[in-house]
């Protein structure tokens, strides 16, 4: 199957804002989208440390913070940074089409 | 030895709305039977109004549709909850005379050690309270100021003030015994709080999302304390 047709239109781009979380829903997977310097990313929402949505956290710079035990992760490519996480998360295409930002349902392949 | 104290004005938490004549307030003590950094706990996690005061400013909308932020900065936690399109809890029928459904807001201002700040009000929803038009609704402050007795026992100094109806002491005593009703059962939990960290001390921790503001209180107390035992004990933080 073709990556292109497992876009989902996820929400407007005009309601993103830089340096905020803006959680949503692949199916039953909860991912957030955020906007850095215009460019905007999807990484999976859940912390891999305990369960705890990452987008109720503290964006600081180009990094996600955990609002519970403060692992940090890489907003761009999901990365875990710091501990008590040790395992990445996961991140997926980005397409944003005039004002319509779309996510890639299937998760990139590092 | 009489040790001298300096007082800087600008650092006093801000509690006006007790004494400022556009609101109306009364205000209380408690003394509660457990740990004081348990009140601080209760008071930044406000999910537990849906399950300990339902007869009074709970409803099951506070756990189950809540936005939740949480901002921070060194020396201050903000919890900003907003309640949209649900139906208001008993006391805000009784005092605001809601009709419909409500837009109801919980903003939650920690200042260490133990100060916390609650704006909480509601609004017709539609009427614009998100954006900040809050004057079809009911504005009100909740005020603690939280000290320890012993390591098992706080002072809990409280104080309600409501922005309507301002002169009427009838309206004042009508919202003091609601909010007074629900803190006697937070002092219920309290206590049986403490019976259970007696049995079992330092019992394992299951943090969940609604703990994102005592956690970042909690490190800010935490950072607090060791700054000033390294002042008291520099010796011994080297």
């Amino acid at each position: 199957m073709a990556e292109g047709d497992q876009w989902i239109r996820i929400v407007s781009l005009s309601q993103l804002r830089e340096d905020e979380a803006f959680p949503a829903k692949i199916g039953d997977t909860p991912i957030a989208l955020y906007k850095l310097n215009g460019q905007v990313y999807a990484i999976d929402d859940i912390c891999t440390h305990e369960y705890a949505q990452l987008s109720q956290g503290f964006v600081e710079g180009a990094t996600i913070e955990c609002p519970l035990h403060q692992a940090t992760f890489d907003i761009a490519t999901g990365k875990c940074l710091s501990a008590p996480a040790t395992i990445d998360l996961n991140r997926y295409a980005v397409r944003v089409d005039g004002n319509d930002v779309f996510v890639n349902a299937v998760p990139l392949k590092e | 030895m009489q040790r001298g104290c300096t007082v800087i004005p600008a650092k006093i938490t801000d509690f006006h709305w007790l004494d400022d004549s556009n609101w109306g307030a009364k205000t209380s003590y408690l003394h509660v039977k457990a740990n004081w950094q348990l009140v601080v706990d209760n008071l930044l996690d406000l999910t537990h109004l849906a399950f300990v005061h339902e007869t009074t400013i709970g409803n099951a909308a506070l756990a189950e549709r809540a936005t939740v932020k949480v901002t921070r900065s060194p020396n201050n936690v903000v919890v900003t909850r907003w309640i949209i399109d649900q139906q208001p809890p008993p006391t805000f029928k009784k005092v605001g005379g809601f009709k419909g459904n409500v837009d109801r807001w919980q903003i939650i201002d920690f200042a260490p050690p133990a100060f916390l700040r609650l704006d909480v009000g509601a609004c017709p929803t539609g009427t614009g309270a998100p954006e900040g038009h809050r004057g079809d609704g009911i504005n009100m402050r909740n005020l603690n100021a939280i000290t320890p007795e012993t390591e098992k026992t706080s002072h809990y100094f409280w104080g309600q003030a409501h922005d309507f109806d301002v002169k009427n002491v009838e309206t004042t005593e009508k919202i003091f015994h609601e909010i007074e009703k629900a803190f006697h059962e937070d002092v219920e939990v309290f206590s049986a709080q403490q019976r259970n960290l007696d049995l079992i001390p330092d019992p394992p921790q299951l943090d969940i999302n609604a703990d994102a503001g005592v956690t970042q209180a909690r490190r800010i107390l935490a950072s607090m304390h060791e700054k000033e035992q390294s002042t008291l004990h520099p010796a011994a933080a080297q």
